[in-house]
């Protein structure tokens, strides 16, 4: 997602339907400048990581089962 | 034994004059027990308190150290505990609406941990609802206060855990952290609060927040009273995927070696920058303290730290939604409008953002394991700033969250402590942060334990509380 975009509260009602629950159009609009500039701040990330960074592995080397 | 004689001992005091029978327990938790009666209304820092059991569990730790068999340092020692964590036939609320009256059949694997140890439960404890908040402004138990001054938060979300602490109505107790939940109650109640190694504690019967940050561990208002806490928890559990097979020595092994020739890290970028002067100022004490009792201090570097925040809130946010989402969907008015808020900002992020805080995570492991090739630990600020007043909004924006110096240390799942460091022109507590390379704990109690025994501040006491 482009940090540019602004997410139509509409397609948060959606997305909530399929997930079925309900976010009303009040609550859709005071959750999307949070989602926004979280989601600006997760494509930051991704621009910054080099191509060869793996995702962390679930537990810290050697320590796990 | 009149008056309030235990309130204030540390637990390794308790334990030894319980041990040689100065102190009765059945007398310590009927003290303690008085306390909260007394002081706990301006507090609110107990969920429940269960009074019949501990006094049930004092006699019965009294009869066994009469007997000769004490189990350990902390025979017959207090504890009383977040109630995040499942306790048998009592009720567990995680400070929720949703679990207001879910009574577990089994105690958590630490609760067994705790008894086999012969602690005493006193009760349970407030925290910010589900744990999700840096708080403890509960809007189903109400707000937590902090007794340092009771217009003021008592961080979170184990803020029930560094109030009681603070204000002596237990001398342990064990919280969880998934961005700072148990460092940042230390560090403005003015206790101590280590988060341990990732794995290093078992959550089984622990409630999550988000499985792939969350940890357990003790707070206390001593360095030798958190050693023998996780002395009591630590160690492999083969009912726990999450739980390490790392050997757990006896913690509080290395605590009286000091500092001399250890390196110290000052990661100046990020952890030292927009800090509240009186803050500032402390640490910078605690840095020269450090070097004048044989520490060699330098500058390091932690290369993408300033994008680590935003991918610990990126996968905070997906994996508590993930938790929450049948509840989210079945009973959304019974959470606390910011808790609710923020499960339904969760339900929005990108499978791929995910994945790739999740790269972040790794390229940020990777860099500090190469810090700690050159420096032993690392010390912060635990916080930017004092406790805020009840009711200020607290951000999660990167740049202003007042957490950002702790949760890195979620993502890289090192043992990292906060123990008192002085106090603001308004007499607020200051924690420092101390971090170690993993399954280093005791280099960091070391550190820690080095540092207090040059203060005093560990012994200042709230007003309004003796």
């Amino acid at each position: 997602m482009s940090r540019e975009t602004q997410i139509p509260p509409q397609l948060l009602i959606e997305l909530a339907r399929q997930r079925g629950w309900a976010l009303e159009p009040q609550r859709a609009s005071a959750l999307r400048p949070l989602l926004e500039s979280l989601l600006r701040g997760l494509a930051l990330v991704a621009e910054r990581l080099p191509p060869e960074a793996p995702p962390a592995p679930g537990g810290l080397s050697g320590s796990l089962v | 034994m009149s008056g309030d004689q235990a309130a204030f001992l540390s637990a390794a005091e308790l334990g030894r004059r319980l041990a040689a029978r100065e102190l009765s327990p059945v007398e310590v938790v009927q003290e303690l027990l008085g306390r909260i009666e007394r002081l706990d209304p301006g507090l609110n820092s107990f969920i429940t308190v269960t009074a019949e059991r501990a006094l049930a569990d004092a006699r019965a730790a009294e009869a066994e150290i009469a007997a000769g068999a004490r189990r350990g340092p902390l025979h017959g020692v207090p504890i009383a505990l977040k109630d995040i964590f499942d306790t048998a036939g009592v009720r567990t609320t995680c400070g929720s609406q949703i679990l207001a009256t879910h009574v577990p059949g089994v105690d958590a694997a630490v609760v067994q941990r705790l008894r086999a140890a012969g602690t005493v439960l006193l009760g349970k404890l407030n925290l910010h609802e589900f744990a999700y908040g840096t708080t403890t402004t509960n809007p189903h138990y109400g707000a937590c206060r902090n007794p340092w001054n009771r217009d003021r938060i008592p961080g979170g979300s184990s803020g029930g855990s560094g109030a009681a602490l603070a204000a002596g109505l237990c001398p342990l107790s064990l919280g969880t952290d998934t961005g700072g939940s148990i460092r940042i109650p230390a560090s403005v109640c003015g206790v101590v609060g280590l988060k341990p190694t990732f794995g290093r504690v078992t959550r089984r019967g622990v409630w999550p927040l988000a499985w792939t940050l969350d940890h357990v561990g003790p707070m206390a208002r001593t360095v030798e009273d958190a050693a023998l806490l996780l002395d009591a928890v630590a160690g492999h559990n083969p009912e726990d995927p999450w739980s390490s097979r790392a050997p757990a020595p006896g913690f509080a092994r290395d605590l009286e070696r000091g500092v001399d020739g250890l390196r110290v890290g000052i990661p100046r970028r990020v952890f030292f920058e927009h800090l509240e002067p009186d803050v500032g100022g402390a640490v910078d004490e605690v840095i020269a303290c450090l070097e004048r009792i044989g520490a060699r201090t330098r500058e390091v570097d932690w290369p993408y730290v300033e994008h680590a925040y935003t991918a610990f809130h990126g996968l905070l946010a997906s994996e508590a939604s993930a938790f929450h989402g049948a509840w989210l969907r079945d009973r959304p008015h019974d959470y606390g409008e910011p808790v609710r808020q923020a499960l339904e900002l969760g339900s929005f992020v990108p499978a791929v953002d995910y994945v790739n805080a999740r790269r972040m995570q790794w390229l940020l492991r990777d860099g500090l394991s190469a810090a700690f090739r050159e420096v032993d630990v690392i010390v912060t600020p635990s916080l930017p700033r004092t406790a805020p007043p009840i009711g200020e909004p607290m951000s999660r924006e990167p740049d202003r969250a007042w957490n950002r110096f702790l949760a890195p240390f979620n993502l890289t799942g090192s043992p990292a402590i906060s123990v008192p460091c002085g106090f603001d022109r308004a007499g607020l507590p200051i924690g420092l942060q101390i971090v170690g390379p993993a399954f280093d704990e005791a280099r960091v109690l070391r550190v820690a334990r080095a540092y207090e025994r040059e203060t005093d501040w560990h012994t200042r006491r709230p007003p309004g509380v003796s």
